[in-house]
């Protein structure tokens, strides 16, 4: 087991684009159940090229789950699967180590599950590092989510296109990202989002991303998420190279924001997730 | 009448419910153009075309084009439960506040009329409903053609967004309708696709234009609702 995963990580080190004969798949399982102020581990279930690692973090009673790929990115055809339940009164924060590299697809689409469940008054924070999207890489995303009503759950995904501080130009690929939010089981918000195959020309279209390479959704959901949306809004201000909008409505309140390059983006997004309420997670410091 | 044949009757309720004369308050929504008029990214007719393209391409229009055949099929064939469904996916689709207030009013009001004066719609009362759908499903009842359907539609939304830009940026008149003659080709090929299309072709990436909405709902002085 050892082996596999050091040379995986080896093999990614030495060459970005994996062919499709190498895919990679793996999944991800967890449960928390309550206690005392946060949440203790009841599951934790690991295959493939999935890792869950639950670093201490001090003074938080609060869990917080670090997903390692060790394939050490994603391409065509690769399979990752990662659940979570929140049980009742339980609190969690799931994020990953490093940033997701979707890298060259020699063929298909690399697919990316995610569901989550947040019991009653249980609270999730789903806080992934960003995802870069390479030239002609391909990805499928579908995020699942069904939160109680007296749940919370922090939603944040952002990504870029290319690596922009080498200043790389994403021209074709896929990018496509569905999302499904329910509370008690009723379908309360959703997100289609698709930029492909012609990257290049869709993107800079001005109601596009115009100049922006980069570009993160967040999605609060918990009973009154209105509430926030003054101190979101004023967070929002502060960023710099940044557009931005926050909106608020049926208990939701959802963060729209793009930036030329990765940097620029996640110090916003750090400034709307602590507006909102979270602890951001440690990996995330820039 | 023939659900694949435009005959003068669908031809004339299309004209009827897709008008700006059609009392759904359409007049009142810019989509948040008033934002981006205000941040300078609309201020001239080129500009206005690439927006609106934008958005019919990239954004609402390619989605709500989706969304009105799936339902249009879904009317037709008098499935109520799937109906029902593909409104709550419009609905949830929306990613502002103003947004979802842009839809549900649209089609609040657009099924209330068409209820009342051409005797269309669920005959009942319904909770929130989305424009696209409440168009769908009355042009379903009424056989009018899901193409001509779409075209009408995807007309209207690029119509109203033209009609926003030339009381805001401002333009002339016939600067406004320079950039509906420009859209034709285009809006053209979008109904024909759409028409091909199953919920499975849904998405698009409209961000910025999703981010005008939301900032629009912040701007001080303002003409639109939306």
């Amino acid at each position: 087991m050892y082996a596999a995963v050091s040379r995986s990580e080896r093999f990614a080190a030495d060459r970005p684009a994996r062919t499709s004969l190498e895919r990679s798949s793996g999944s991800a399982r967890l449960s928390v159940i309550r206690a005392a102020g946060g949440g203790r581990v009841e599951e934790a279930y690991q295959r493939g090229a999935l890792r869950l690692r639950f670093p201490r973090v001090s003074g938080n009673p609060v869990p917080e789950a670090v997903l390692i790929n060790t394939a050490g990115g994603v391409t065509g055809g690769d399979r990752f699967d990662v659940s979570a339940t929140i049980r009742d009164g339980a609190a969690a924060t799931l994020t990953t180590q490093a940033a997701e590299k979707v890298y060259r697809s020699s063929g298909g689409e690399a697919e990316l599950r995610v569901d989550l469940r947040v019991g009653a008054g249980g609270r999730l924070e789903w806080l992934p590092q960003e995802t870069i999207l390479f030239d002609r890489g391909r990805l499928r995303r579908r995020l699942e989510v069904d939160v109680a009503e007296s749940g919370r759950i922090l939603l944040c995904e952002p990504v870029v296109l290319g690596r922009t501080a080498h200043g790389e130009t994403v021209r074709a690929g896929l990018f496509r990202d569905s999302w499904r939010v329910r509370r008690a089981g009723r379908l309360v918000y959703a997100d289609e989002a698709r930029l492909g195959p012609d990257i290049a020309a869709a993107a800079g279209g001005s109601a596009v991303l115009g100049a922006n390479r980069a570009f993160a959704s967040i999605l609060l959901l918990e009973p009154r998420a209105e509430e926030r949306l003054s101190a979101t809004r004023a967070a929002l201000e502060t960023t710099v190279d940044v557009e931005a909008g926050a909106s608020a409505w049926d208990g939701m309140l959802a963060v729209r924001m793009a930036a030329p390059g990765g940097l620029a983006l996640k110090r916003a997004a750090l400034a709307a997730l602590v507006a909102l309420g979270a602890v951001v997670p440690r990996v995330w410091s820039i | 009448m023939s659900a694949d044949r435009l005959g003068p009757s669908g031809l004339y309720r299309l004209m009827s419910w897709l008008s700006p004369a059609f009392p759904i308050g359409a007049f009142s929504h810019s989509h948040g153009l008033e934002w981006a008029v205000h941040d300078g990214t609309v201020r001239d007719a080129a500009t206005c075309r690439a927006w609106i393209a934008g958005i019919l391409n990239h954004g609402a229009g390619w989605q709500e084009g989706v969304l009105l055949a799936a339902a249009w099929r879904t009317a037709r064939a008098g499935e109520r439960e799937e109906l029902e469904e593909i409104d709550a996916l419009a609905l949830a689709l929306a990613p502002s506040h103003e947004r979802r207030i842009e839809t549900t009013s649209q089609g609040a009001a657009f099924e209330r009329t068409a209820c009342d004066a051409w005797g269309t719609g669920p005959g009942e009362a319904v909770g929130e409903r989305a424009y696209a759908v409440a168009v769908a499903a009355a042009a379903a009842r009424h056989g009018v053609p899901l193409e001509a359907t779409l075209l009408a539609y995807l007309h209207a939304v690029a119509s109203n967004l033209v009609s926003a830009a030339i009381r805001l940026v401002p333009l002339g008149q016939t600067d406004g309708q320079l950039v509906v003659a420009a859209l034709e080709a285009e809006i053209s090929a979008l109904a024909e696709r759409a028409a091909r299309s199953t919920l499975d072709d849904l998405g698009g990436f409209g961000f910025r234009a999703d981010i005008a909405s939301m900032k629009h709902e912040e701007q001080h002085v303002r003409l639109f609702r939306t």
